[in-house]
């Protein structure tokens, strides 16, 4: 994506955030200001704001933006910070299969830069986050594919994430799943991860993963 | 709008109105003759927040829910002629026989029994909890007082009837709700008198249909700014339960400490700015959590309403000072109280000038929508609030 795209897109974020300002850069912006969210779940609302800055390169939505919460208002005892880092928004293939639903600034804004902030409110006004966590490092990776995949063991989460990686030759109709459910692929709950086309921006981050799980 | 005033139309949307008020005394009224009709002498009295003007609409599950209204049913027989079992049910069975209260919905719980009344005429319904009870004996008072317990208030005790849910065996428990009365109406009064005649003549334009005369509305009715923000507090605090997921603080622990606090404070403060005192002053403890019970003790010599001797908390019963209402306290529901402190000074007094978005939404996770649109009538298009997309936070 060029950087008259982004500025495009930035144009877009604006309007919803009228106190952010972009900076170019030779292949990047930087988005910064104050961003005011709020948000619902379960019956609880929650507003706030943050002071952000936003690193958005020419290879967005390949490369997941980083973003830095400027105005020292996250707790430092807060799990998901770290200060100085960008924030942890999340595992990096799921916010990737998310955005590619909607690749744009504003709905990583509107979306994972939001929850995160929805989160770290309910951590401090209830003590505990309201949807969950992921465990830190690779864990946290394996309990992403664990819900993603519908499965119970990292070994079928790395069957799994195997067979779509080396792209192997799955038929449908006559192969078993790799998940190990000894069932054909199509009475499996897993048929419609096999008829699907990834692509290759989820597929660049499937074969890291895969190569990170591999490795350990 | 000055956002300051409209804590007062929250408290009383959550409080009876006076239809429910006279609902109520009514057929307490007729509960008291039915059961002087079937011999037996006792006094039929109100307790807990339906006595001291401090009821609010129960929130449960996620919902609000029927009122509840508490009655003492004081035997004039004397302690040491009856016991528990029998207090229980000379109460209970001419209820049981009775088919207008067995149609009630009668059961028995463990120290009382409660009645349903479903809604009349559109209002909401209430159920009536009514808690058997005789005077308490002289020994015990005599041991209250030496307990350091106020005489004229040891003097009002009485003795109620608690039933194992296991063993199901009945045995005597202590409670004092007239005495309780006593000390909060002393403490209310002031807040009571310095607005009484125009509180007095709003209940009456409120509800002309109702009363024909100032005269008419009963003094039961009237709230002051210190009964209205323990109402306020007591709905934050089932709607921050209710989301943390975690067992509330007794409403007697609020009631108490507001009380308590209040007596500092000029009755000629506004609800809000009471709120703000009182958040303020509950505040100050919460380092209590944190930090050594006796650096505290040394630093904040004025502070003992909350108490931690390191092991265990204490907030007394004023009447009783043989009751902590924190006995059973972990360090868990120390911790989450004074996090659920801190929560109502950041929804109610740190957004207090903040853009109405932000106000409404901490309004609306405070009280709830329904309440905050009801007071707000203007603000009825805001609370539409996006979803989270439930992104899980990860560390890498």
């Amino acid at each position: 994506m060029d950087i008259s795209l982004l500025k495009k897109q930035f144009a877009d974020l604006k309007v919803r955030h009228p106190q952010l300002r972009c900076k170019e850069e030779k292949d990047k912006i930087i988005i910064s200001g104050k961003i005011e969210f709020n948000r619902e779940w379960n019956d609880i609302p929650l507003a706030g704001n943050y002071e952000i800055k936003i690193r958005v390169t020419t290879n967005f939505p390949s490369e997941i933006p980083q973003v830095l919460e400027t105005s020292n208002m996250v707790p430092e005892n807060y799990s998901h910070y770290q200060k100085g880092h960008p924030l942890c928004l999340g595992i990096s293939t799921e916010l990737a299969i998310k955005l590619q639903r909607n690749p744009t600034i504003t709905f990583f804004v509107e979306t994972f830069v939001a929850d995160y902030f929805y989160s770290l409110n309910f951590w401090i006004k209830y003590g505990s986050v309201p949807y969950g966590e992921r465990s830190h490092n690779q864990e946290g990776v394996y309990e992403f594919y664990k819900e993603y995949f519908f499965v119970n063991t990292k070994e079928k989460v790395c069957s799994l994430l195997k067979a779509i990686v080396k792209s192997e030759n799955i038929d449908i109709q006559k192969s078993s799943c790799p998940c190990g459910s000894n069932l054909p692929v199509y009475l499996c709950w897993h048929s419609t991860l096999f008829s699907q086309s990834f692509s290759r921006f989820e597929m660049d981050h499937f074969q890291l993963d895969y190569k990170n799980f591999v490795c350990e | 709008m000055d956002r300051r005033n409209i804590f007062e139309t929250i408290a009383k949307n959550l409080d009876i109105t006076p239809t429910m008020y006279k609902n109520a005394t009514e057929k307490y009224e007729a509960m008291s003759r039915f059961l002087q009709s079937a011999g037996i002498k006792c006094d039929i009295y109100p307790q807990g927040s339906f006595a001291s003007g401090t009821i609010i609409r129960p929130f449960e599950d996620g919902k609000d829910c029927d009122y509840d209204i508490d009655m003492v049913c004081e035997l004039t027989t004397e302690k040491e002629k009856t016991n528990a079992q029998q207090t229980k049910w000379v109460v209970g069975s001419p209820l049981q026989n009775s088919d207008l209260y067995a149609s009630k919905d009668l059961k028995e719980w463990d120290r009382c029994w409660t009645l349903s009344y479903a809604n009349l005429s559109g209002d909401i319904g209430f159920s009536m909890d009514i808690l058997p009870s005789v005077h308490e004996c002289r020994e015990f008072i005599t041991w209250e007082k030496l307990s350091g317990t106020d005489s004229c208030y040891a003097e009002k005790s009485i003795a109620i009837t608690n039933k194992d849910q296991i063993t199901k065996n009945y045995s005597w428990s202590q409670s004092n709700p007239r005495g309780y009365k006593m000390w909060f109406d002393a403490i209310n009064e002031p807040y009571l008198s310095f607005q009484r005649a125009s509180s007095r003549q709003h209940l009456f334009e409120e509800n002309r249909g109702f009363y024909n005369s100032v005269e008419e509305v009963p003094p039961m009715l009237e709230r002051s700014s210190l009964q209205r923000v323990i109402q306020i507090l007591k709905r934050h605090r089932d709607m921050y339960y209710h989301n943390a997921k975690r067992k509330k603080p007794i409403s007697a622990i609020i009631t108490t400490l507001v009380a308590e606090i209040a007596k500092n404070a000029s009755p000629q403060l506004t609800i809000f700015d009471l709120l703000q005192f009182v958040v303020a002053d509950l505040n100050q403890y919460a380092s209590l959590n944190n930090e050594s019970h006796l650096l505290f003790e040394m630093s904040n010599p004025t502070l003992r309403r909350i108490q931690n001797d390191g092991s265990k908390w204490t907030v007394r019963n004023p009447v009783n000072h043989n009751d902590n209402y924190t006995e059973n306290w972990i360090k868990e529901d120390a911790e989450f109280f004074f996090r659920w402190l801190k929560a109502v000074r950041m929804d109610f007094i740190d957004n207090i000038n903040e853009s109405d978005e932000k106000f409404f939404a901490a309004l609306d996770c405070g009280v709830g929508k329904q309440l905050r649109i009801s007071a707000i009538p203007g603000s009825v298009n805001f609370g539409l609030y996006p979803q989270v997309s439930q992104t899980k936070p990860w560390r890498e």
